[in-house]
């Protein structure tokens, strides 16, 4: 997956967020739009970094789904 | 979760955060693009302090945070963080990334007076609720409830017993 694809995803969960009113402070919305959370997923999961679940990161531990 | 929690932190520039639970260290860098944004003056940032228990988690993230560009926002320690971090308390926030029995009260202890923390409380695979807590003038704590979560128990010692 490019970083422009990561990027359309990544609008489109804002864009979910901010319509079920999850996402409403813009401080907060831009942090979420700033940080890149594929790179914080281990390299197989990666295609799933703006599907809305939360991933293994190995040791028993997940890091959270976006919203949840 | 970090969507939910951050809004839930009422965060600003140049806050102290305290984060119990660092996994992949991708929560605190997002609290870092808030309290320390790059297009503010330096001298006005907040700093996130993160802890991570699980020592090769704890190597992750401070390498995911030193590879994405947040070293000078985020510093990531290795310790039990159901103790705390005292060596820069108090914190104005502190949040917890696992369901500990109770709110600790070293977190408690280490908030600043009208400071918040937000922490999911509950029992390993049971029921767990999102909690913001208050730390008022007089000391007193008020709680407000933000629903029913699912986090990984809090482990070390404040935390559940037979999750070391």
């Amino acid at each position: 997956m490019s970083s422009e694809e990561f990027k359309i995803e990544k609008e489109r969960l804002i864009e979910i967020y901010v319509r079920e009113g999850i996402l409403k402070t813009k401080s907060v919305i831009e942090a979420f739009r700033r940080v890149p959370r594929e790179n914080f997923i281990p390299e197989y999961l990666r295609a799933y970094a703006y599907v809305d679940t939360p991933l293994p990161i190995g040791y028993g531990q997940t890091i959270s789904a976006p919203h949840f | 979760m970090v969507c939910i929690m951050n809004e839930a932190l009422e965060l600003e520039v140049g806050l102290k955060v305290l984060e119990v639970g660092a996994g992949s260290g991708y929560h605190a860098c997002t609290i870092a693009e808030i309290v320390a944004p790059s297009d503010v003056p330096r001298e006005e940032w907040g700093h996130v302090w993160t802890i991570e228990i699980v020592f090769e988690l704890y190597k992750m993230a401070e390498e995911n945070v030193r590879r994405n560009g947040y070293s000078d926002k985020v510093t990531v320690i290795h310790g039990d963080g159901s103790l705390g971090y005292s060596e820069n308390a108090p914190y104005d926030r502190i949040l917890v990334t696992a369901a500990a029995p109770e709110i600790p009260d070293t977190l408690i202890e280490q908030l600043k007076i009208g400071g918040l923390i937000v922490t999911p409380i509950g029992a390993p695979g049971g029921f767990q609720e999102l909690v913001k807590a208050y730390k008022r003038s007089n000391g007193s704590i008020e709680t407000v409830r933000l629903g029913g979560v699912a986090f990984v128990p809090l482990r070390g010692r404040k935390g559940w017993k037979g999750w070391w």
